[in-house]
């Protein structure tokens, strides 16, 4: 059975730095509204803060070369379609239950639209890289 | 916050990033050139900071501390993070990895300067 090739690498490379920083976004903007509003709205709160969970496992399974990175990548990436699909779906039916945005309100419209258009391509990227012949050349260890 | 660098350093970093996602275009891997445009901007956020912490030290406080401060970490780490990560591979990807720093890195100038004034 051929290995499948590293998800870091190539194309790769940009969608884990894009993975980071939302990464990085996301875990912030949960620190300050859980550290500063969360008697305010606690399940929109802690939706940031699974969302942020999930964009951090995300990028360190894409980063990481080795089977149970790349089921932890697909895991997380699955749990963020999903999780984009519903709260987006959530908050546009309850916009109550939403006084404040999260990651994914509205389809991730605050963010471009891009929390819809990344776990999309990060399936898409775990798809093709376990399948096609590493397109950068590299060995990946 | 020095009211100028607020509103070049954004604009720069737009630039810059634009200019770097183009060569990524034109295939070209991280050049010198690339780093020291990250440098620049990383130095331009450098200078924000030491005047926000003088700010700081004479009295001012931003409107949303917390947020402020988490922005100027951000903004801080992005640009070395985003060297050592595309330093890695020599690849056209690479060279998107550091465009795509620079437009963040004018998101984040922008943010910082939101939530230093938010409700003065």
């Amino acid at each position: 059975m051929p290995e499948a090739a590293p998800t870091g690498a190539g194309p790769g490379r940009l969608l884990v730095a894009v993975y980071a920083l939302f990464a990085l976004a996301a875990t912030a903007r949960s620190a300050v509204q859980l550290g500063t509003r969360f008697q305010q709205a606690p399940v929109p709160y802690l939706l940031s803060a699974a969302a942020a969970a999930v964009y951090v496992l995300a990028t360190i399974g894409l980063a990481r070369t080795g089977t149970t990175s790349r089921r932890i990548a697909l895991a997380a990436c699955s749990t963020e379609l999903a999780g984009v699909l519903l709260v987006g779906t959530a908050s546009r039916s309850y916009p109550g239950a939403f006084p404040d945005e999260t990651v994914w309100s509205d389809y991730g419209r605050g963010y471009g639209f891009l929390p819809l258009l990344l776990p999309v391509l990060g399936l898409l990227w775990l798809r093709r890289t376990a399948t096609y012949a590493n397109p950068s050349g590299f060995s990946g260890r | 916050m020095i009211p100028v660098l607020e509103t070049v350093l954004p604009v720069v970093a737009l630039a810059l990033g634009g200019w770097i996602l183009l060569s990524a275009l034109r295939n070209r891997p991280p050049l010198v050139l690339h780093l020291g445009a990250l440098a620049a901007v990383e130095v331009g956020v450098l200078l924000q900071t030491a005047v926000v912490l003088a700010q700081l030290a004479s009295g001012h406080r931003p409107g949303e501390p917390l947020a402020f401060a988490c922005y100027v970490l951000a903004a801080l780490l992005i640009p070395p993070l985003a060297v050592l990560w595309a330093l890695q591979e020599r690849s056209r990807w690479s060279t998107a990895v550091l465009g795509a720093a620079c437009l963040a890195e004018a998101l984040m100038m922008v943010r910082l300067g939101q939530t230093w004034r938010a409700g003065a």
